[in-house]
C-alpha cells in the first residue's frame, strides 16, 4: 500500500503542473496580443488624427510616447515613430510595420520629438495656420 | 474482503478527457481573443461628430451666420475651401461627404424646401445614411453618418435653421 500513495501524489502533481502550463500559455497569448505593436500603432495613429482634426490654429499638443518608444526599441527601430506626409499621419514602431490614418484639417501640421529633455519621452504636434 | 483494483487506471483515463476538455476550452479562448484583436478600432462616429462640429463653427461663428453660404459662388468645393478642410486621404476615392441645408426659420415648419443646399465630397456616400436608418446589423460596413441642426442669426438678425450632414466612409480602416 505504501507504493500506491507515492504514485497518487506524483500523478496529482503532474496533473496540476500540466494545468498550470496550459493556463500560463493562455495568459501569455492574451497579454501578447493585447500589447502587440500593431495595435499600438493603430491606436496612436487614429488618436493623433482625431486630435489634429479637433484642433484649431495655433495649437500645440504634447503626447507621451514612452510606451511606444520602448516597444520600438524592443523591435530595434531607432527612427522617428510618428511622422506626417501631406494630411496622413503614420505611426511606425517596427521596420516592417506602421499604420497610417488621414485627417481632414487643412492646416500646416508639424510633428517632431520633444528634445527639451535629455531623454525623449514626448512628441510635439503643432497646428499652425491654415493652408 | 473485496480488493479494489484498477482505481488508478480509471483516474488516468479520466485525465485524458480532462485535458481534451481543457484543449477545447483553450482553443475557444484563443479564437475569441484572435478575432477580437483582429478587428480594428472604429473611430468614424467620433470623426463624423468632429467634422459636423467643425462645419457648424464655420457656418455659424459664435452664433453669427456667415452670409457667404447663401451667395451664388457657393458651388462645388466651397465648404472645404471656406472651412479649411482637406478631403484627400490614403484611399484613391474621396471618403467624406458633407451637406449643408439652410432654412428660413419662419418658414421651417411649413416648408421642407431649404433656401440653399450646398454639398462637398463624394456624393455616393449619402445613400449609406438612408440604409443606416433601417438599423440593420448587417450594414456595419457602410459609412457612418452624423446629422445636426443648429439655429443661427445673421448680422441683420435674420434667423436661420441650418442642417449639417457629415459622412465618413474609411471602411477598410475601421470595420473590416
Amino acid at each position: 500500500m505504501i507504493g500506491k500513495r507515492g504514485n497518487l501524489l506524483a500523478e496529482n502533481i503532474i496533473f496540476i503542473v500540466l494545468n498550470l502550463v496550459f493556463l500560463t500559455i493562455l495568459i501569455v497569448f492574451v497579454v501578447s496580443k493585447s500589447q502587440s505593436p500593431a495595435m499600438m500603432e493603430e491606436e496612436m495613429a487614429k488618436q493623433i488624427a482625431l486630435l489634429i482634426d479637433s484642433a484649431k490654429p495655433v495649437t500645440t499638443i504634447k503626447i507621451n510616447v514612452e510606451d511606444a518608444l520602448s516597444k520600438a526599441e524592443n523591435n530595434n527601430y531607432n527612427q522617428d515613430i510618428i511622422f506626417r506626409q501631406k494630411n496622413i499621419v503614420t505611426v511606425k514602431l517596427r521596420d516592417k510595420g506602421g499604420y497610417s490614418y488621414s485627417f481632414f484639417n487643412d492646416a500646416d501640421v508639424s510633428i517632431f520629438p520633444d528634445t527639451s529633455e535629455s531623454e525623449i519621452k514626448n512628441y510635439v504636434i503643432t497646428i499652425n495656420n491654415y493652408n | 474482503m473485496k480488493i479494489l483494483r484498477n482505481k488508478t487506471g480509471a483516474d488516468k483515463i479520466l485525465s485524458v478527457y480532462w485535458f481534451a476538455m481543457l484543449f477545447v476550452i483553450a482553443s475557444g479562448i484563443f479564437a475569441i481573443v484572435y478575432v477580437f484583436y483582429l478587428h480594428p478600432f472604429d473611430v468614424r462616429e467620433i470623426e463624423t461628430a468632429v467634422l459636423t462640429g467643425r462645419i457648424a463653427e464655420c457656418v455659424s461663428t459664435q452664433g453669427i451666420f456667415d452670409d457667404n453660404f447663401l451667395s451664388d459662388d457657393s458651388g462645388k468645393n466651397f465648404i472645404s475651401k471656406e472651412c479649411h478642410l482637406n478631403f484627400n486621404s490614403e484611399f484613391d476615392k474621396i471618403q467624406y461627404y458633407v451637406e449643408i441645408e439652410i432654412y428660413d426659420f419662419k418658414a421651417f415648419e411649413s416648408s421642407s424646401n431649404p433656401m440653399k443646399k450646398i454639398s462637398d465630397g463624394n456624393e455616393n456616400l449619402k445613400a449609406d445614411c438612408e440604409l443606416q436608418k433601417t438599423k440593420n446589423n448587417n450594414l456595419k460596413l457602410q459609412s457612418k453618418c452624423s446629422e445636426k441642426s443648429i439655429y443661427s442669426i445673421d448680422k441683420k438678425n435674420v434667423p436661420y435653421i441650418i442642417k449639417i450632414l457629415s459622412v465618413v466612409r474609411k471602411t477598410e480602416k475601421n470595420a473590416v
